[in-house]
């Protein structure tokens, strides 16, 4: 991604995220601003999804406190990591070096597997859905 | 014939949406009480509708995300919280008296009371959410729920004085044995059971389900011109039988059966078996739509995978609140509430929260950011302008209309 000017609030606060296979996988709860101490620009440094990013943003701090402090549920089998940022994803935080593609949706260089906001789905995947007959099936 | 089965998105929205449990029970009882005075809200009801599904096809069309997807983003989290809040209540209190109006409209037909059969029902719409393709889905009940023409039928064989009838819609009468609350009550249920807003919320993620694109902007129109007016149709066939039969007997309707008793008065057992088979399957495919738009809701809201495009362990959460809605759904219906009571009273907190739902829709699909080109031209805003005004009237009336006439009763 290169670098690029834009209204963070507008373009980027509550899009949807899509993984690298376009499968939906939460939406931009909240942004990391750092300021870059040559220019004096805010730049984003990172998205937040899950993990009680949006309940802080909608003011429910002490939810957003007790949903960041859960330890991270095991990523997903087939995760394939890309560098060091594993721990940093699993806990809500998408490092801005993962976003791919910035549009009416925005694409992560990354597995949903490897995402807090995909943590319940595969809870209930594993525990309920997952065990019905027929769960793997397209209803074709 | 491709083009015919193309429109069934919107006869199954129109059939399982528009004529559901809530415009069966409002139009019936409307009839029984006022006669056709009040038709023309129905007709009021019949254009919002397709003012605010089109706007939202089109939306889902273009920007191939259903308008719910897109009102967090425009409105932000807060003011999208509480509209998920409020319609996912609302959706399933409708729930509640779909899965008992597929229930009842069994036990017309088996004699075993309805109670019993609402796991069988609520059993039978899991297995349908599970399994079904959508395009199945959409097909087999919408089109079964066509039966329903049966009341229009009904209407030709009871042979009223069409004079008379119009007449009274033209110069509509308050009754002497009603108030002005009444009325205004049943002005209120008959635009909630005309614009209830599972209908956009499934129209447009249906829509995104079918993977229209800005190519299916004349299927869009064809569904909405074609489905929610013969809804209209349907629904005012209904108050008509029952202005014509129920009536003139003074019978007032508390349950479903007295919605079919003007049919097998008019055509017998066979009308009646017809327009049985007709609620059956416009309740379940309501049944459908209502859980559907509460998984819709929900995952839309959040982000997480949705719809029956994929296979349901890939979009587990989804699946999960499809489960528990008819669940509780279920449960409440067996707790043994009032299946016409709860039909009201789903109605009318619909009409109180109609704003919520179709401000975001105009927002959207004025919003050139958006819908570049395909933004609403000046009739949909002009409508769509017209409509906010009605609807926030008839959203802030809803309420105290409820309190002083106790549930449309006194």
């Amino acid at each position: 991604m290169t670098a690029r000017t834009m209204l963070a609030g507008l373009q980027l606060l509550d899009r949807q995220l899509l993984d690298r296979h376009g499968r939906p996988a939460g939406k931009v709860d909240d942004v990391e601003l750092e300021r870059d101490p040559d220019t004096g620009h805010l730049v984003v440094t990172a998205l937040r999804s899950g993990r009680g990013s949006l309940w802080r943003r909608l003011g429910a701090t002490r939810l957003a406190d007790w949903l960041q402090a859960l330890p991270p549920i095991d990523a997903g089998a087939d995760g394939e990591d890309d560098g060091d940022d594993a721990a940093d994803l699993a806990r809500g935080r998408i490092p801005v070096r993962r976003v791919a593609e910035l549009g009416s949706t925005i694409t992560l260089a990354a597995d949903a597997d490897e995402l807090a906001t995909d943590a319940g789905e595969r809870v209930v995947r594993r525990h309920l859905v997952g065990r019905v007959p027929g769960s793997r099936d397209v209803a074709e | 014939v491709k083009k015919l089965v193309a429109v069934t998105l919107g006869i199954l929205t129109a059939i399982g949406g528009f004529v559901d449990m809530g415009d069966l029970v409002a139009n019936a009882e409307t009839g029984a009480r006022f006669g056709l005075a009040l038709a023309g809200v129905v007709l009021v009801g019949v254009l919002g509708i397709v003012v605010y599904a089109e706007m939202a096809g089109r939306v889902a069309a273009v920007t191939t995300q259903p308008v719910f997807a897109l009102v967090r983003e425009r409105l932000g989290p807060r003011f999208a919280l509480a509209n998920l809040v409020a319609s996912f209540l609302i959706n399933l209190l409708t729930l509640v008296a779909e899965i008992a109006g597929v229930a009842i409209a069994v036990s017309l037909l088996a004699s075993v009371s309805y109670i019993l059969l609402i796991p069988v029902a609520a059993l039978a719409v899991w297995l349908v959410l599970w399994r079904m393709p959508f395009e199945w889905m959409e097909r087999i009940f919408g089109l079964c729920g066509l039966a329903l023409v049966v009341f229009i039928v009904a209407v030709f064989h009871l042979g009223p004085d069409w004079g008379a009838l119009a007449g009274s819609v033209l110069h509509p009468e308050l009754p002497a044995d009603e108030s002005v609350f009444t009325m205004a009550f049943f002005v209120v249920a008959l635009l909630g059971a005309a614009m209830t807003p599972y209908e956009v919320f499934f129209f447009s993620s249906g829509a995104v389900e079918e993977r229209w694109t800005t190519d299916d902007l004349n299927l869009n129109r064809a569904n909405v011109f074609i489905g929610f007016p013969l809804g209209g149709v349907l629904s005012l066939a209904i108050m008509a039988t029952a202005t014509l039969v129920l009536r003139p007997a003074g019978v007032t309707v508390d349950d479903l059966s007295q919605v079919t008793l003007p049919v097998s008065v008019a055509l017998g057992r066979v009308g009646l078996a017809v327009a049985i088979f007709g609620i059956f399957a416009a309740t379940f495919g309501a049944a459908l739509e209502t859980s559907l738009s509460a998984g819709y809701s929900v995952a839309q809201y959040l982000g997480w995978a949705w719809g029956k495009f994929v296979a349901p362990r890939d979009a587990a959460r989804f699946h999960a609140v499809l489960l528990g809605s008819v669940v509780v759904g279920a449960v409440i219906g067996l707790s043994g509430v009032d299946p016409v009571k709860v039909t009201e009273y789903s109605i009318v907190l619909s009409a109180a929260a109609l704003p919520l739902t179709y401000l975001p829709i105009f927002v959207v699909a004025n919003d050139a950011q958006f819908m570049g080109t395909k933004a609403n031209g000046p009739l949909a805003n002009t409508l769509g302008s017209v409509y906010l005004v009605l609807l926030t009237v008839i959203a802030l009336a809803a309420i105290p209309l409820i309190i002083i006439t106790k549930g449309g009763s006194g």
